[in-house]
């Protein structure tokens, strides 16, 4: 598998994220000889996408094969089996038009089935809508744009045509955050994300600290930004990390184990004489193994080692950033793994909770080993761009979190601010 | 200039934290002293020393912090030569326009170098920033500064885009484009030349008008850009603070006890006075809310909760973020 996004044409055996007319996001894998099936959108031979610019989006034809089109709620006009649209009539305004409910609509839902049932391809879709159209008592009577809306909202029900991206990790997020339940990736937002990234000063060829509750949303993450050089540590409470984003993505065990330190609590905050150690067998014993013990045994003991090195990079207190999406209290979590950092290294902490980074913050106001602490919140207010209809959409998602940030610094002991001396002395008298 | 150093030598770039809204950038150079008003400080004494360490004035009266320079950091300590791009902005377009280790970038105008600095970190030593600045003076400032921050990544032009377009001596071949110009419509149609044939490329127009938007809406769907649509970000920095818990049944009962005294009303002239001898504060009665003290927050012997707001000012508007793509026609097959 080459790194996150490296890949700029649509190819055989990736994993890469569907869209559909109405909105909606499904991942799938590209599998060669494989069929697609989208549903009421249709079905598609996967073959026929190779090749393409991921971003292309495509036109279900005849015998389930596809053709490109210019973008997936294209204009009537623009499809390519080229049926003009019937010339259309319109009104300046909406004063004639009248809110009858179903009654204008004389194609019946079961004609409809009909029409689904003898035709392939977006043809069907076609064929529909301009059904509808003719058979729409007050159509005429709708002005320009309201015909438009009325086109759109058909296509988004009933054309066969899809959009394949490839699955960066804001595409991956937004399947979850939209698509999925938000819950899943802890209500984390695209924005929060990228403030993450920044704030943690992510870059090709850093060595991180994470703790990642997502399934591995935030270690996909890292793993673009970092493009193949570096190392992440990740830091969990189980025997081995949750990795299901990871998983679903497309990425396998070999691969997450080139650039992934898993570690759990326990062998981080108190590693012994037995940790990264297995019970070695001599030479002789290895030899006589059956292959696929021998096998395993070579797994265990690589695995051994890495986190014995992992252990040591730990102790070494050289990492450059912490980033965090844990349910675990950040106030008691966060200061016991600063050690852990070099000097002058970002500590990011997300939450869904405002509340449980106050409490953080709090915390490391009082903690001198943290400077530069903040909470931000962003979020992105999308707008209906359309030139002389601009506005903001009526609705969107709210939540997407927030992010504590500051700066990890190497006090001196017993320094204290010019002008603070005095008072903090009785204060602390006051308190003990 | 970014980088993974852990220790301060001669010559780095350091940022000298005096306090938090006041982080001065030096290069570290033998002999010189940083001064400031919590004391001097001796360049001699930072070499050797960890980035982040906290180091104390000649005279032992104050302290700063030494930081190793990072886009975020620069951001809030440069130089202003123009309005800035701000993080809450710039790490939303890199994430959406999906910059990574690697990307080649094109930026116009290079204005004060703050988004240079972000993206240079980001695209790393494989990728490629391509800045554009058509005010000399600014170029010339940014040129130097990029040149002392060591930013390799990044290929600075002295250019109007708007007339005179991205091509350079070495190929462009952008795969993410960002334009903060005054015209932007003027450059969009320039853009064909110097963007990547082979892959789907993003653009993100920053503009502070709606005027513009409207203008590089049209521009951008002359041009074939597809999936066109704008977007602001709202962000807001919270501040955490406590609050005291001040509870019904404790301000009656100071009441009850003011109530008692005044019926006292003779005795009370017999208390002892204000102060005593010892300096002893005088009796104030039942008191559960500290009235009259100076009370810390979260002084212990209150209670407290947690809670948080926002600064005195929010940033309301910052510009419009416009993005749009465009797709190249491919052929079919592998």
């Amino acid at each position: 598998m080459p790194e996150i996004g490296q890949n700029k044409v649509i190819s055989p055996n990736e994993h890469c994220l569907v869209t559909m007319p109405s909105g909606s996001l499904r991942i799938v894998q590209l599998k060669p000889g494989g069929t697609i099936n989208l549903g009421k959108f249709g079905h598609f031979l996967v073959d026929g996408t190779f090749g393409y610019a991921y971003g292309q989006a495509f036109e279900i034809v005849a015998d389930k094969k596809v053709s490109p089109i210019k973008h997936l709620l294209v204009d009537l006009e623009d499809s390519n089996d080229g049926t003009p649209i019937p010339e259309l009539k319109s009104s300046a305004n909406n004063k004639d038009l009248t809110d009858i409910g179903q009654k204008i609509q004389k194609l019946t839902t079961q004609d409809i089935e009909n029409m689904k049932k003898d035709g392939e391809g977006n043809q069907v879709a076609r064929q529909i809508i301009e059904k509808m159209i003719q058979s729409h008592e007050a159509f005429e009577k709708k002005t320009v744009f309201s015909q438009e809306k009325y086109l759109t909202r058909k296509q988004k029900k009933f054309a066969r045509r899809f959009q394949i991206d490839s699955l960066s990790s804001s595409a991956l997020l937004n399947y979850y955050y939209r698509e999925k339940d938000p819950q899943r990736v802890l209500d984390l937002s695209e924005e929060t994300l990228g403030l993450m990234m920044s704030h943690a000063n992510i870059m090709p060829g850093g060595n991180y600290l994470a703790l990642d509750e997502t399934g591995g949303l935030l270690i996909y993450a890292l793993l673009e930004r970092m493009q193949g050089l570096g190392s992440i540590i990740w830091l969990h409470e189980n025997d081995q990390p949750n990795t299901w984003v990871l998983k679903q993505a497309g990425y396998t065990d070999v691969e997450l184990d080139k650039m992934l330190r898993p570690i759990s609590f326990l062998d981080f905050f108190e590693p012994d004489e037995d940790t990264g150690k297995v019970f070695k067998f001599t030479d002789q014993e290895v030899e006589e193994m059956p292959p696929q013990r021998r096998s395993m045994y070579a797994k265990r003991l690589a695995k051994a080692e890495k986190l014995r090195q992992t252990v040591e990079m730990v102790a070494n207190h050289d990492l450059d950033a912490v980033v965090s999406i844990s349910t675990l209290n950040p106030a008691t979590l966060i200061p016991r793994v600063l050690e852990a950092l070099a000097g002058s290294r970002p500590v990011v902490a997300y939450h869904q909770y405002k509340e449980m980074l106050i409490e953080l913050d709090h915390v490391l106001q009082k903690d001198k080993r943290v400077i530069m602490t903040n909470i931000s919140e962003t979020k992105v207010r999308r707008y209906q761009t359309v030139p002389g209809k601009l506005h903001p959409l009526m609705t969107s998602r709210a939540g997407g979190g927030y992010v504590f940030h500051g700066l990890r610094v190497l006090p001196v002991e017993g320094v204290q601010a010019v002008g603070r001396g005095k008072k903090r002395k009785s204060d602390e008298s006051a308190a003990s | 200039m970014f980088h993974h150093k852990k220790t301060i030598a001669e010559g780095d770039l350091v940022l000298a934290y005096i306090g938090r809204d006041n982080l001065k950038p030096i290069f570290v150079k033998n002999g010189d002293v940083l001064q400031t008003k919590y004391g001097n400080f001796p360049h001699t004494d930072m070499i050797g020393k960890p980035f982040g360490s906290q180091v104390t004035s000649a005279k032992n009266v104050g302290f700063i912090y030494l930081l190793l320079p990072t886009p975020e950091l620069w951001t809030v300590s440069l130089p202003h030569r123009t309005q800035i791009v701000y993080t809450p902005d710039s790490s939303y377009i890199v994430q959406r326009m999906n910059v990574v280790g690697g990307s080649r970038v094109i930026e116009a105008g290079t204005g004060s170098g703050s988004f240079t600095h972000a993206f240079s970190r980001t695209v790393g030593p494989a990728g490629r920033v391509f800045s554009y600045e058509f005010h000399e003076q600014r170029y010339i400032q940014a040129k130097k500064e990029f040149e002392s921050h060591k930013l390799e990544n990044v290929t600075l032009t002295h250019r109007d885009v708007c007339n005179e377009g991205f091509d350079i001596d070495t190929e462009v071949n952008a795969q993410m484009v960002f334009l903060d110009l005054p015209s932007p419509w003027e450059a969009i149609p320039h853009l064909s030349r110097a963007i990547a044939k082979d892959q789907t490329v993003g653009i993100c127009c920053f503009s502070p008008c709606i005027e513009q938007v409207v203008k590089a809406v049209e521009a951008l769907q002359e041009c074939g850009w597809t999936a066109i649509e704008m977007t602001e970000v709202q962000a807001k920095k919270w501040e955490a603070r406590k609050e005291m818990v001040r509870e019904l049944d404790d301000a009656i009962e100071r009441l009850r006890d003011v109530k008692r005294r005044q019926k006292e009303g003779a005795e009370l002239k017999k208390l002892p006075p204000k102060r005593d001898a010892d300096g002893n504060e005088k009796d104030r009665g039942y008191n559960p809310f500290g009235k009259g003290k100076r009370i810390a927050e979260g002084d212990e012997s209150f209670q407290w909760q947690n809670v948080s707001k926002t600064g005195p000012e929010l940033k309301t508007h910052t510009s419009y973020l416009l993005f749009a793509r465009q797709v190249p026609v491919l052929g079919a097959g592998v």
